[in-house]
C-alpha cells in the first residue's frame, strides 16, 4: 500500500480514530497496531510477513538470551547469532544471485567452470530497513545502553507501518520510550503533520514524478541518444527527484506517526545547502547515517586510530553503505566515491589542523555559495553511479556530458516545467525555519473544516500536476 | 489539536478533494481489478462524480488539466475496433506479400516502440541497436503505459491512443509489447468475459485483431511487430495464461502476413524447454542477470536478447542498409514524443549491415 493512494487513505481514516480510541489500553492498541501494520505490509505480499514475524521473534529472543547472560562470552556469541542471523536473511533474499553470478564469473575467469542454476527470491519490501532496526535493538541490548522490552512492544517497532517500509531508522531508544508514554489525546501536532504530509505529497507526486517521467528515465535509459545538456540537466534533475521522492517519503511518514502520537527523527535537513561533504551526510538520510556512524565507523575505530585508520574506516563504510543500497557494483561506487571525497575532507582537516598558524581566508557569501555549488557537483557525480543500472550505462552518462561534439545540439526534453521542478527542488531546502514555523502557525489558527478546505484544495494540485498512477519510491527497492 | 479535530480536519479534507477530483477519481476506480473491490469503489466514485458534475465543482479540475495541457487524463473511452481482415482466405504467396522495403541512412526507417512495463527495458535497448544501423530513425522514446493491455480499455485505450499517435508520427514499424495484464476479466466493448473461457478467447482474438488491422492500415502502412510476453517466474501463470494469450497473438499475427509479425521472446529468455531464468551466460560464457528480481520484467542483459531478437524479425521484414551510424536529436513534442523533423545528425562510416 503506498502512502499517496486512496487505499491508503481509507486504510488511515480508520486507523487513526482506532488507535486513539485505544490508547489509553495499552495492550489493545498493541495487538491492534500490529495488526494494521501487518495488514498494510502484506499488503504487497502477504508471504513476506512471516518474514517481518520471524524477524521479531529471533532479535526478541536474542536480546532475552544477551540480557538474561552475565557471561560476556556468551552474550558476545548470543549478538554474533543475532547479526549472523539478520545479515543472513538479508544476504538472502537481497545478495545472493549478486554474489553467486560474481563467484561464477570469478571462477570461470580462474578456468573452473561452475554453473549453478541461480533462483533468487523476491526481495521483502523494506527488508534493510527493518532489519538495520532489529540489529540496533540486539546491539543497543548488548552494550547495556538499553533492557530488552516486551514482545508485543518489540513487534509495534519493527512493524509500525509509517517506517516499516522505507524508514526513517528509527533505533528503539527513540521509539520505545514513547510507547510507554502517556498520549494526551487533546494535543496532537496536527499542524506539523498536515504540513509535512502534504509537503511530501506534492514532493513525491508532483516534482519527483514529473522529473523522473518527463527526463531522468528517458535520458538514463539511452544517454547516447541525447545532447550532452540534457544528459547534464538530467543528472540534475535525478539529484532533485530521488531527493523530493526519498525525503517526500519520509516527510509523510514523520507527518502520520505524528497524526498517530509519535515522534521519528529528522531524516532530511537541506542536503544541497552543505558546504562540506560532512555536512552533506549530517543533512542526506540522516537517519542512516547516524546508524552507520554507531554501529559500524565507531566500531571499527572510527577516527580515534592513526589517520590512515581514519581513512580506511571511513571506506569501509562508505563502500558497506553503498551496498546496503542495492546488490549492484554500481552502488559500491557511489560509496566508495563519498568514501574519497570525505577522506580528502578529513585529510585537509588534519593538516590544516597541524598548521595552526594558517591564516584562514574570510568566510564570505561567495565562497560558501561556491562551497555548495562544488559539494552538489561532487553528490551529482556519485548519484551518476547510483541511478545507473550497469557501469556501461554511467560511462556513457560521463562521456556524453564532457563529449564537446554534443554540447551545440538542442535539448527538447529540458522544458521550462523540468527546469521549473528541478529549481523547485532545490529552494525547498533554502525555505527558512521560522517562515514554516509561522506558516504553520497561520494554518492552526483556522478551524478545522477551515484546515479541510485547504488540504482539499491541495488535493486538487497534487492531484491534478502529478502524473497517472503514483510511481513506487526509489527507496522502497532498498 | 485534539485528536476528534484531526480526524473532523482528515474527513473533510478527503469530501472536498474527493468532489474537487471526481473525474480522476472515478477513473481510477474504473480501473481497479474487476470484482468486489473495483464494484465497490465504484459505488463510491460514481455518485461523488455526478454530484460534482451537476454542481460544476469538477469543472475546476478539468480547466487545471487543460491548462496544463493535459485534457485528457481523465477521458474514459471503452469502444474498441473489429478486425477487418477476412480470415477464410487463400494462403498468402510471396507475390501476395508487401514489398521488402529499402531503407538507408539517407531513407530512415521511422521507428515507434511502447507498451506495457515490459516493453521499456527492451525498448531502450532496442532503440540503441537499431540505431546503431544507421537505416532506423526513432519517433520517440519508448512509449510505456504500465499496467495496460486490451482486457481494460477503461484504463487505457490502446487502439483510440495508438490511431492518435501513430496518425501524427507516422511510422513505417511499430513495434509492441502488452498482453501480460490482459489475463483477467474483459472490460469494454462484449465485456464481462472471464479468463479462461471460450468466449475469453475469441473477445480477445476480436480485439487483437482488430487493433492490428488498425495499425496496418493507418495512412503510413506501418508494419507491426507484437511482441510475446517471455516466460515469468510464476510458472503456472506463464504456462496457463500467458501462452494462451501469446498464441492469439500469433494466430491473428499469422493472419496478416507481411503486415504483422510476432516476435516470439520465449527462446530468447527462457531455458532450452521453455522455462523461467534469472541469470544466463553471454555468448562469452560470463553470467549476467537478465531478469529483474520481481521475475517478470528484464534488466539490461535481457532487453538486449529481446532487442536483438526484434531486431532480426525487423529485418525480415525491411531491407536495412546501413552505412553509418547516426545520432538523432529531434523535436520534442509536449505530449511527449518526438518527432521526425529537423534532425541534427553526425554521422560515423561503419561497416555494413544487412
Amino acid at each position: 500500500m503506498l502512502f499517496p493512494t486512496i487505499s491508503f487513505a481509507i486504510f488511515f481514516m480508520v486507523v487513526l480514530p482506532v488507535s486513539w480510541l485505544l490508547m489509553q489500553r495499552r495492550f489493545h492498541w498493541q495487538l491492534f497496531i500490529i495488526a494494521a501494520s501487518y495488514f498494510f505490509y502484506g499488503y504487497y505480499d502477504w508471504r513476506f510477513c512471516f518474514l517481518l514475524l520471524g524477524s521479531t521473534v529471533v532479535n526478541q529472543i536474542v536480546a532475552l538470551q544477551i540480557h538474561s547472560s552475565q557471561n560476556e562470552r556468551t552474550r558476545r556469541a548470543w549478538l554474533t547469532v543475532g547479526i549472523v542471523a539478520n545479515l543472513g536473511a538479508l544476504s538472502y533474499f537481497k545478495y545472493y544471485g549478486f554474489f553467486v553470478s560474481n563467484a561464477t564469473n570469478l571462477f570461470a575467469r580462474l578456468g573452473l567452470g561452475v554453473s549453478p542454476t541461480i533462483v533468487t527470491a523476491a526481495l521483502p519490501i523494506g527488508i534493510s530497513f527493518f532489519t538495520f532496526q532489529a540489529m540496533s535493538y540486539i546491539i543497543d541490548v548488548y552494550r547495556r545502553t538499553f533492557e530488552p522490552t516486551g514482545f508485543f512492544e518489540f513487534a509495534v517497532y519493527l512493524s509500525f507501518f509509517p517506517h516499516v517500509v522505507s524508514g526513517p531508522i528509527v533505533r528503539a531508544a527513540e521509539f520505545l520510550p514513547q510507547l510507554r508514554e502517556r498520549h494526551d489525546p487533546r494535543k496532537v501536532d496536527s499542524s506539523r503533520a498536515f504540513f509535512l504530509i502534504f509537503m511530501g505529497l506534492f514532493k513525491k507526486v508532483v516534482i519527483a514524478n514529473f522529473l523522473g517521467a518527463n527526463l531522468v528515465d528517458i535520458v538514463f535509459a539511452n544517454p547516447r541518444q541525447h545532447s550532452s545538456l540534457e544528459v547534464l540537466v538530467a543528472v540534475y534533475a535525478y539529484a532533485i527527484q530521488i531527493y523530493a521522492d526519498f525525503s517526500g517519503y519520509t516527510d509523510m511518514a514523520i507527518g502520520l506517526a505524528l497524526l498517530l502520537g509519535f515522534r521519528f527523527p529528522q531524516n532530511f535537513d537541506g542536503p544541497y545547502t552543505a558546504e562540506s561533504l560532512q555536512d552533506f551526510w549530517r543533512r542526506w538520510h540522516m537517519t542512516l547515517s547516524r546508524w552507520l556512524r554507531d554501529y559500524l565507523y565507531i566500531p571499527l575505530g572510527g577516527g580515534r586510530g592513526k589517520e590512515w585508520q581514519t581513512y580506511r574506516n571511513i571506506m569501509i563504510t562508505f563502500l558497506l553503505g553503498g551496498l546496503w543500497h542495492g546488490a549492484s557494483w554500481t552502488f559500491v561506487v557511489w560509496g566508495g566515491i563519498h568514501g574519497l571525497f570525505l577522506s580528502y575532507e578529513h585529510w585537509r582537516q588534519a593538516r590544516r589542523a597541524r598548521h595552526v598558524h594558517h591564516l584562514e581566508p574570510p568566510d564570505t557569501g561567495l565562497r560558501r555559495a561556491l562551497r555548495r555549488f562544488a559539494i552538489f557537483q561532487v553528490v551529482c557525480l556519485a548519484w551518476i553511479f547510483f541511478r545507473a543500472d550497469t557501469f556501461k550505462n554511467a560511462a556513457d552518462v560521463l562521456t556524453r556530458i564532457f563529449d564537446p561534439a554534443h554540447w551545440g545540439q538542442g535539448a527538447p526534453l529540458v522544458t521550462g516545467g523540468v527546469l521549473l521542478a528541478i529549481l523547485a527542488g532545490l529552494l525547498e531546502q533554502y525555505i527558512p525555519k521560522d517562515a514554516l514555523a509561522r506558516a504553520m502557525s497561520a494554518f492552526s489558527r483556522l478551524t478545522p473544516v477551515g484546515q479541510g478546505l485547504v488540504l482539499g484544495f491541495a488535493l486538487l494540485i497534487t492531484n491534478s500536476m502529478g502524473p497517472r498512477g503514483v510511481a513506487p519510491f526509489i527507496y522502497f527497492r532498498f | 489539536m485534539a485528536a476528534g479535530h484531526v480526524i473532523v480536519v482528515g474527513l473533510v479534507t478527503l469530501l472536498v478533494g474527493a468532489m474537487l477530483n471526481a473525474a480522476g477519481l472515478r477513473k481510477t476506480a474504473l480501473s481497479q481489478p474487476v470484482g468486489l473491490r473495483r464494484d465497490i469503489a465504484t459505488a463510491f466514485a460514481d455518485p461523488i462524480y455526478d454530484v460534482s458534475h451537476a454542481l460544476y465543482i469538477d469543472r475546476l479540475r478539468q480547466g487545471f488539466k487543460s491548462l496544463l495541457g493535459r485534457s485528457s487524463d481523465d477521458q474514459v473511452d471503452t469502444s474498441l475496433p473489429s478486425p477487418t481482415t477476412v480470415p477464410a482466405g487463400p494462403t498468402p504467396t510471396p507475390t501476395t506479400l508487401p514489398p521488402r522495403e529499402t531503407f538507408t541512412a539517407a531513407h530512415q526507417l521511422r521507428l515507434w516502440i511502447g507498451g506495457d512495463s515490459l516493453s521499456e527495458v527492451p525498448g531502450d535497448r532496442l532503440i540503441d541497436q537499431a540505431m546503431a544501423t544507421g537505416a532506423v530513425g526513432l519517433v520517440g522514446p519508448v512509449d510505456t503505459h504500465i499496467s495496460t493491455g486490451l482486457a481494460r480499455p477503461e484504463v487505457f485505450n490502446w487502439p483510440f491512443y495508438l490511431e492518435a499517435v501513430l496518425t501524427a508520427d507516422m511510422p513505417n514499424a511499430v513495434v509492441l509489447t502488452f498482453g501480460a495484464n490482459d489475463d483477467q476479466t474483459l472490460t469494454g466493448d462484449n465485456g464481462g468475459e472471464t479468463f479462461g473461457s471460450p468466449q475469453w478467447e475469441t473477445e480477445y482474438s476480436r480485439r487483437v485483431g482488430g487493433l492490428f488491422d488498425e495499425i496496418t492500415s493507418l495512412p503510413s502502412h506501418p508494419r507491426l511487430f507484437m511482441v510475446g510476453i517471455p516466460p515469468v517466474s510464476n510458472a503456472p501463470r506463464f504456462e496457463g495464461h500467458y501462452t494462451v494469450i501469446n498464441s492469439i497473438f500469433s494466430a491473428q499475427a499469422q493472419l496478416r502476413p507481411g503486415r504483422v509479425y510476432y516476435v516470439d521472446t520465449v527462446p530468447v529468455l527462457g531455458t532450452p524447454s521453455g522455462g523461467y531464468q534469472e541469470f544466463a551466460p553471454q555468448l562469452d560464457g560470463t553470467v549476467v542477470q537478465i531478469r529483474t528480481d520481481d521475475g517478470i520484467h528484464v534488466t539490461d542483459a535481457g532487453g538486449d536478447r529481446v532487442a536483438a531478437k526484434i531486431l532480426s524479425v525487423m529485418r525480415e521484414a525491411f531491407n536495412l542498409q546501413s552505412t553509418a551510424t547516426t545520432t538523432t536529436t529531434k523535436a520534442h513534442q509536449a505530449k511527449g514524443h518526438r518527432t521526425a523533423g529537423s534532425p541534427t545528425t553526425t554521422t560515423t562510416t561503419t561497416t555494413a549491415h544487412h
